[in-house]
């Protein structure tokens, strides 16, 4: 790939995502002005009390008085330079606040969306070889079930067995606290800890990919081209990889952006069931604290980083199929 | 005397029966095709004369199989071959090319690719041999600038450029026989002669036979050797091609004649005629299928399916032969007049 | 009179196919089908089964299910009064399942139905006008996509009062993008039929054509998409409720597995059950909606 046309893929998908951007800015704002209070009561609430001249005072400050325009305007500014208000609960910044979190989710997100996605893969193409008959039946009902059980759940039943029965993994958290560990030891004990929030994680997901990689298989076989490509005499392994696979992944990857959302949603909740110290514990923190920079700041945060992989499996499906004109 | 030893067909088609779980779609055809010569298969579409042509390479849909019946080549029947053995032949024994262009080619591939494959697959060549014949390959079927062509994806070509690729891949290594299915049926008028130009003029190049699947008179006419014309799922006639558009014997080949615009010397004035009905479904009905929009049907002739029977010397392969009660009995009073 | 009546008569032309393939759908026989398929008769036989608890709970188990009517941490048989067993205040699960079905299937049912309903508008506004209509409505239903379900649905509990209302209300503003995007794609493919063609000629305004002629022709695929969002509206409730987000007063199966998760070493089937009886409806709900998919589309699932 040279890089004439990288620049210029870059340069479309990243446009297209900015209008996106820029509506969720505009949808926080709004949600903002919705919350009961405003930042003069949060800060009046943490010192006790305040008459009504300190508030108007406060207010002004603030900026609090202006219009809804200039107010919007000056939002935009402060998100663009990543100032998204003082944590009510925390009393830092709330970029600071999320910053120290949201590594850990990103790491659980995308370890459950890479193995959903590999997982999902080899289970669909399975299904679509050997289609109708007993394999693909039995793996169509247990992907159906996989879809129909909920993460923490599952993630729950999977503490039961493999922590508290077999012992054989930990029940929470994402490192042994109180050992110092290095290199090859610390990352096994941290791998541990990640293994069973991501599987829980990904297991809904990897019954969606499981049947979008099936049907994207069985169009891709139907093709003329799969049978012009047998007529050569190539091996069966070499069509379904060289040939239907790569056709099927195009489908496949196209959808997976759609999903991500999800996926954060759904780690929100796993990580209360694992006590993973990420996002989930943290909007959950906030809401009882009723600390709404922080939550507003967290549906900001996790709307850009659910936009900014669209844009990289944008990226991934235009290197797949040529017919993408850059 | 000695009789001169007759070369050995290339391909021999025995009693080939196919089906799907429904009901028989093929009841049983035999043809042979010489070497170097050509065979047209004609006949309406349902008739199962794809049906045959991808049965040949076992390249049949996933629900159709092979009933019973023999494909012949170099001594091994197909049909029952092992899968090995059949992959050995595909592509270097015999190759196919299909009817859509648009869609015979695997669209994330370049066509350089596609063609490099096969020569790979087959031939002992290392791959910057590969790819330089792979290029003269699409020089040899008339793609310019081959070099550049070589990394371009098939989006890029047009309908009749892709056929021509598609011809690259079939003759790539040299095959005995060329199967090819309808090959300039998706193609605009224009491109039609030339590509079947292209393909005759590479069957002979390269001493090749060829199966042509079409239910275009005029190709047969042109380019082919032999001609079966199949209906519903059998062959109703075979001849050798002049005696064919000399004079057809079966009712419906003669309805096929008389319903297509002419071989282009004779342009008259007289109405199309067409044959009356549609395609009756192979399943089965007692009787000739062909009865219910015949012209000249009799009562016997919807009481038993009549049989493929020769109208001179030699087999039914290498000579002209119907299916037809009528011309049997015609045929029985004719030998009745001369014993008796 | 309907136009596809008269479109049904002349099947070769190229607009007919759309609307012919929805009416072929209808014709079928669609109980034979029903009865020839052991799964699907088994997952309605268990769907109207739960729907049937659920509306009958006061009289299967009257009262209130957050009663302590028992012993402690019962196992299940152990006492067959409360064949559930109970939970660490001495609560009859049991009684908790069956109630609590009431709150997950009326929340997943109503939130789906709201995602139904803005969803289809939108994508059908989308789908006909086309044109700047189109691009405007579909970078809503993108930003909308971009949205965290739970997040979005925590932010709006945030502003309001947590209430079984706000709960569906928000469920359903997250999940209607999902529909809106394939009602857009059947209203942008039945606007070219004939019959649509022959209804602007006929001199109907356009209301009439979007809402008596395209909408029934769309709807069986987007009433057979919304089974999804009825599974997923009952999951997204089951993580609300473990979540503690739920109305308080009221039992759900997601509230169960959340008290019942203090006693996941020992007494884990506080949280089983009740997760095993989300799976059976989701899975049956599934299972319903995957076979009228089918249905609907009859190659989706051959070679």
């Amino acid at each position: 790939m040279t890089f004439g046309p990288a620049r210029q893929m870059i340069r479309r998908v990243a446009v297209q995502a900015i209008p996106t951007i820029f509506g969720i800015i505009a949808l926080n704002f709004l949600l903002l002005n919705l919350m009961p209070g405003d930042a003069a009561d949060a800060i009046a609430g943490m010192s006790g009390s305040a008459t009504a001249e300190t508030m108007e005072a406060l207010r002004t400050t603030l900026g609090l008085d202006q219009s809804l325009m200039t107010r919007f305007m000056t939002y935009v500014a402060n998100v663009a330079s990543l100032n998204l208000g003082t944590s009510s609960n925390y009393g830092a910044p709330v970029i600071k606040v999320i910053m120290e979190r949201l590594p850990n989710t990103l790491l659980l997100m995308l370890s459950a969306f890479f193995i959903a996605v590999m997982v999902g893969i080899v289970l669909g193409w399975i299904m679509a070889v050997f289609a109708n008959k007993w394999p693909d039946r039995l793996l169509t009902a247990t992907v159906l079930l996989l879809y129909s059980a909920p993460g923490f759940w599952i993630g729950l039943m999977a503490i039961v067995l493999f922590s508290a029965r077999l012992g054989w993994l930990p029940s929470g958290g994402n490192e042994t606290i109180g050992v110092e560990m290095t290199g090859l030891s610390l990352l096994r004990d941290r791998l541990l800890h990640l293994i069973l929030p991501s599987l829980a994680l990904a297991t809904f997901f990897i019954a969606i990919y499981a049947r979008l990689t099936r049907a994207a298989m069985l169009e891709v076989l139907r093709q003329d081209f799969m049978r012009a490509a047998a007529a050569k005499g190539l091996h069966p392994l070499v069509l379904q990889f060289r040939h239907a696979l790569r056709n099927a992944l195009i489908p496949v990857t196209t959808v997976a952006g759609l999903h991500l959302a999800n996926l954060l949603s759904g780690a929100v909740v796993v990580e209360t069931v694992f006590n993973w110290p990420g996002l989930g514990r943290l909007t959950m923190d906030s809401l009882v604290a009723r600390d709404f920079n922080v939550l507003l700041g967290i549906l900001l945060l996790s709307c850009i980083v659910v936009i900014v992989t669209n844009v990289i499996i944008d990226w991934v499906v235009m290197w797949l199929d040529p017919r993408i004109e850059i | 005397m000695i009789l001169a030893q007759r070369p050995h067909p290339v391909l021999e088609v025995l009693d080939l029966r196919i089906g799907f779980p429904q009901g028989t779609a093929v009841h049983g055809i035999t043809f042979a095709i010489e070497q170097g010569t050509t065979m047209a298969l004609v006949g309406e579409s349902g008739c199962g004369k794809s049906l045959t042509a991808f049965s040949i390479l076992r390249l049949l849909p996933p629900t159709a199989s092979i009933l019973g019946g023999q494909v012949v080549f170099n001594g091994q029947d197909l049909a029952t071959v092992s899968s090995r053995e059949l992959r050995r032949i595909r592509g270097k024994g015999i190759s196919i090319i299909l009817q859509e262009p648009m869609t015979s080619l695997n669209p994330v591939l370049t066509i350089g690719a596609q063609i490099h494959e096969i020569i790979r697959r087959h031939e002992r060549l290392s791959r910057r041999k590969a790819k330089s014949r792979a290029i003269e390959l699409l020089d040899l079927v008339g793609i310019s600038e081959p070099h550049r062509r070589y990394d371009q994806f098939p989006h890029h070509f047009s309908g009749g450029m892709r056929q021509r690729v598609m011809i690259a891949i079939a003759v790539a290594c040299n095959p005995q026989l060329l199967i090819a299915d309808e090959p300039t049926t998706a193609l605009d008028v224009t491109i039609q002669a030339q590509v079947m130009e292209l393909l005759a003029r590479l069957r002979q190049q390269l001493s090749m036979a060829m199966l042509l699947i079409t239910h275009d008179l005029g190709a047969v006419a042109q380019w082919a050797d032999r001609v079966a014309v199949m209906y519903a799922g059998r062959i109703v006639e075979q001849a050798s091609v002049n005696e064919f558009f000399a004079g057809a014997k079966h009712p419906y080949s003669q309805g096929l004649l008389n319903s297509s615009v002419g071989d282009g010397a004779h342009y008259t004035n007289r109405r199309l005629t067409e044959i009356k009905g549609s395609i009756a479904s192979a399943a089965g009905a007692t009787g000739c299928s062909f009865a219910p929009r015949c012209p000249a049907a009799v009562a016997a002739c919807h009481g038993a399916q009549p049989a493929l029977e020769t109208f001179g010397p030699g087999t039914i392969s290498d000579t002209w032969s119907v299916a037809c009660s009528q011309l049997r009995f015609q045929k029985d009073r004719r030998d009745a007049v001369a014993v008796g | 009179m309907v136009m596809t009546d008269i479109v049904a008569e002349n099947p070769d032309r190229p607009g007919a196919a759309v609307a012919t393939s929805v009416i072929d759908a209808k014709r079928r026989p669609l109980l034979l089908t029903w009865l020839r398929d052991p799964f699907l008769c088994l997952a309605t036989f268990i769907l109207i089964g739960v729907i049937v608890v659920a509306m009958a709970a006061d009289l299967i188990y009257p009262g209130d299910p957050l009663d302590m009517v028992a012993q402690p941490l019962l196992w299940p048989v152990q006492d067959l009064n409360y064949p559930l067993g109970t939970d660490a205040l001495g609560r009859d699960l049991a009684s908790g399942i069956v109630h609590g079905a009431r709150v997950s299937l009326l929340v997943g049912f109503f939130a789906a139905l709201i995602g139904l309903v803005i969803g289809t508008t939108i994508g059908a506004l989308a789908g006909y006008f086309g044109g700047i209509v189109d691009n405007v409505l579909v970078r809503l239903t993108e930003l909308f996509q971009t949205i965290p379900a739970i997040l979005l649905v925590i932010v709006i509990l945030a502003i309001g009062d947590p209430s079984v209302f706000l709960i569906v209300l928000s469920i359903g503003l997250a999940s209607w993008p999902m529909i809106a995007r394939l009602a857009r794609s059947q209203f942008m493919a039945l606007r070219e039929a004939d019959f649509v063609m022959a209804a602007r000629g006929l001199g109907y305004g356009t209301p009439r054509i979007i809402l008596r002629e395209i909408l029934p022709n769309a709807l069986p695929a987007i009433v057979v998409a919304t089974s999804v969002l009825v599974a997923n509206g009952i999951l997204a409730e089951a993580g609300l409720s473990f979540l503690n987000l739920g109305d308080p007063n009221r039992v759900s199966w997601g509230s169960l597995i959340g008290s019942g998760r203090t006693m996941l070493r020992d007494e884990w089937y506080l949280t089983a059950l009740p997760g095993l009886a989300i799976v059976l409806t989701v899975l049956s709900i599934n299972i319903i909606g995957d076979r009228l998919t089918d249905i609907l589309n009859p190659r989706s699932g051959e070679r």
